[in-house]
């Protein structure tokens, strides 16, 4: 147990550091796909940075409250992560990118799936531009 | 009924019908959805009306309550927002049953309810969440329905609106989540235990930074407020109308409740004002983006980053008198206003099929009822009498006042002002003539909805007394 006790600040200094270089990748990436994976990347840092910097027993042992906050917070970027992989393959087919540029490509959105769809009660989906 | 069962019943139900609406599908869904409605908004109001008359409503699940197990705590501010919750939630139920479903809702109608009622347990949940983790997990729950909501058009400015939001919302999520690690360094996760065990210092300070940040960030602040016209432009607008009027002030909700039980005491003044000042720029920013908007649905969703900016104020103005009442007054008279005015935006898309302002001309005339219900709803934004929103302004430019901080009470007064603006915008388009638009006629009892919802948002005014003491129960 005295050696997991003395590792734990390695594990969340390299939690931490991951945890900054995955939110980096996040608003660096121009992908989604590498958007996603990023934060995948600060999770996992988050979580280990949690893990190694949780608070240590009479024992010695870890301590059981924060592993549960980390499971479960494991489980919620699973989920997140599966439903934003399916999304991210939604945007690929309407928008016929894989990225979040505000400006819409002139070819894949006039595609001709889209076209006859054109009335007027797409509205509120439609042509929402910044000012 | 007891209010433990009560309480179970709020969150259980939803997701029951939840499941049975995914289950169900096509028009069998909506039943699941209209059965449980009625039952949610009695049953919030029967525990408004505890928390009103000091009750306490606890409830620990499974018989393990805090530090170790999961303890629910309804106070006055979680009460109230639930009640909005279930009002809201039950005019959109009835209104999603008559709206007319474009897109993908069209190939695949009962769509919208699974994610609606799973938006509505999480709301539920977190209203009577009192612990920073539960906390965490009710507001992913919100943001994952949230996320399917905005999509459910199935266009690609949809699609990509909900992928902008899902990456910030889970960015911000991730800062709450290490925020609630360092949270935990003080031996505890339940508010009212961590208030008293927090000490000022690193990890408190880094708390504070991550999860305001975290939260702000969902809560669409300026300057991160850009994910949000998009999102709830691009979204149905029965989904429009949960997400401006109820997504928005839940994150909101934690905010306030983090500060006012914990971070009050570890953050110095000069942030306290910062952060006050960040509230103004989202007044004033998202006002004055509201009235460039040509259309109506972005003009309504850059008003919800204006009106959300009013509740970082009660950051500087803490514990002063009426701050916290007026507040979360605030919260929920804008939440059924916003619903209203969402609902109403919805139906002259219907009816006129677009919601370029140039294009409602005439819709006073056509649809004189629904016009009604946006401009009563726009008094609230104003903060007009006798509307809740004037209450609100007037409880909190009384504790800036006393609090010896008049400039904040200035902002309201600019804010006011701006919101008369962009509220005069959409009535002078709608009140226009124009002959030869095509109309197509929706149904009265549909324009009765939003009417409805911006009626009680503008008698909320009246009804002060039983409200700020239901606000002030279990108040820091």
């Amino acid at each position: 147990m005295d050696t997991m006790a003395d590792a734990a600040p390695i594990f969340a200094v390299a939690g931490a550091l991951i945890l900054v270089v995955g939110l980096f990748g996040v608003f660096d990436r121009p992908d989604l796909l590498g958007k996603i994976i990023a934060l995948n990347v600060a999770a996992s840092g988050a979580f280990t940075f949690l893990i190694g910097s949780a608070p240590v027993d009479e024992g010695g042992g870890p301590d059981p409250v924060l592993q549960a906050l980390v499971l479960t917070g494991i489980v919620i970027s699973i989920s997140v992560t599966a439903y934003a992989l399916s999304l991210l393959r939604r945007v690929a087919d309407e928008a016929g990118r894989t990225t979040l540029d505000d400006e819409p490509e002139a070819g894949p959105e006039e595609s001709p799936e889209e076209s006859p769809e054109e009335s007027p009660e797409d509205g509120g989906a439609e042509g929402i531009r910044d000012a | 009924m007891t209010h433990e069962a009560w309480a179970t019943v709020m969150v259980v139900l939803p997701l029951l019908a939840a499941a049975a609406a995914f289950l169900l599908g096509g028009r069998w869904a909506a039943w699941a959805g209209n059965l449980a409605a009625p039952v949610l908004v009695a049953g919030a109001a029967v525990l408004a009306l505890a928390v009103g008359r000091g009750e306490e409503v606890r409830h620990a699940l499974g018989g393990w309550g805090a530090p170790l197990g999961i303890e629910w705590r309804l106070d006055g501010a979680g009460a109230a927002m639930q009640l909005a919750t279930a009002l809201v939630g039950w005019g959109v139920a009835l209104f999603a049953t008559g709206y007319e479903p474009h897109g993908d809702l069209e190939r695949a109608p009962g769509r919208f309810w699974p994610p609606f009622l799973m938006l509505w347990a999480g709301l539920d949940a977190l209203c009577l969440s009192a612990d920073v983790f539960n906390l965490y997990v009710a507001l992913e729950l919100i943001a994952l329905a949230a996320i399917v909501l905005v999509t459910l058009e199935g266009k690609a400015a949809a699609v990509t609106a909900a992928m902008r939001y899902l990456l910030v919302a889970q960015v911000g999520a991730l800062c709450y989540f290490v925020g609630v690690g360092f949270l935990y360094g003080f031996g505890t996760l339940d508010l009212t235990q961590l208030g008293a065990a927090v000490r000022p210092g690193v990890p408190a300070t880094l708390a504070l930074a991550l999860m305001t940040v975290g939260l702000m960030a969902k809560s669409a602040l300026v300057p991160l407020h850009v994910w949000l016209p998009p999102a709830h432009s691009a979204a149905p607008s029965p989904a429009s109308a949960l997400l401006s009027g109820l997504v928005v002030a839940a994150s909101m909700l934690v905010l306030l409740r983090l500060w006012a039980a914990v971070f009050d005491a570890v953050a110095g003044e000069a942030l306290k004002q910062a952060i006050g000042a960040l509230g103004v720029a989202s007044v004033l920013w998202g006002s004055l983006l509201a009235l460039r908007q040509e259309r109506l649905k972005p003009l309504l969703a850059y008003s919800t980053v204006a009106q959300v900016g009013y509740l970082l104020l009660l950051v500087p103005l803490g514990g002063a008198a009426g701050a916290w009442p007026g507040g979360f007054l605030l919260l929920i008279a804008h939440a059924l206003a916003k619903a209203a005015m969402f609902l109403a935006a919805g139906l002259i898309l219907e009816a006129l099929g677009d919601d370029r302002l140039p294009s409602i001309h005439g819709a006073a005339r056509h649809m004189p009822m629904t016009v009604f219900a946006l401009g009563i709803g726009g008094l609230t934004l104003m903060g007009l009498p006798p509307s809740g929103g004037f209450l609100a302004k007037w409880l909190l430019l009384g504790a800036a006042l006393e609090s010896g901080q008049w400039w904040w009470a200035l902002a309201l007064l600019a804010g006011g002002l701006l919101a008369a603006g962009y509220v005069f915008t959409i009535l002078a388009h709608a009140f226009k003539e124009a002959s030869d638009a095509p109309f197509t006629p929706v149904r009265p009892w549909m324009e009765g909805i939003p009417l409805g919802l911006a009626v009680v948002s503008l008698l909320m005014g009246l009804a002060g007394a039983p409200l700020t003491a239901l606000l002030e129960a279990g108040a820091p």
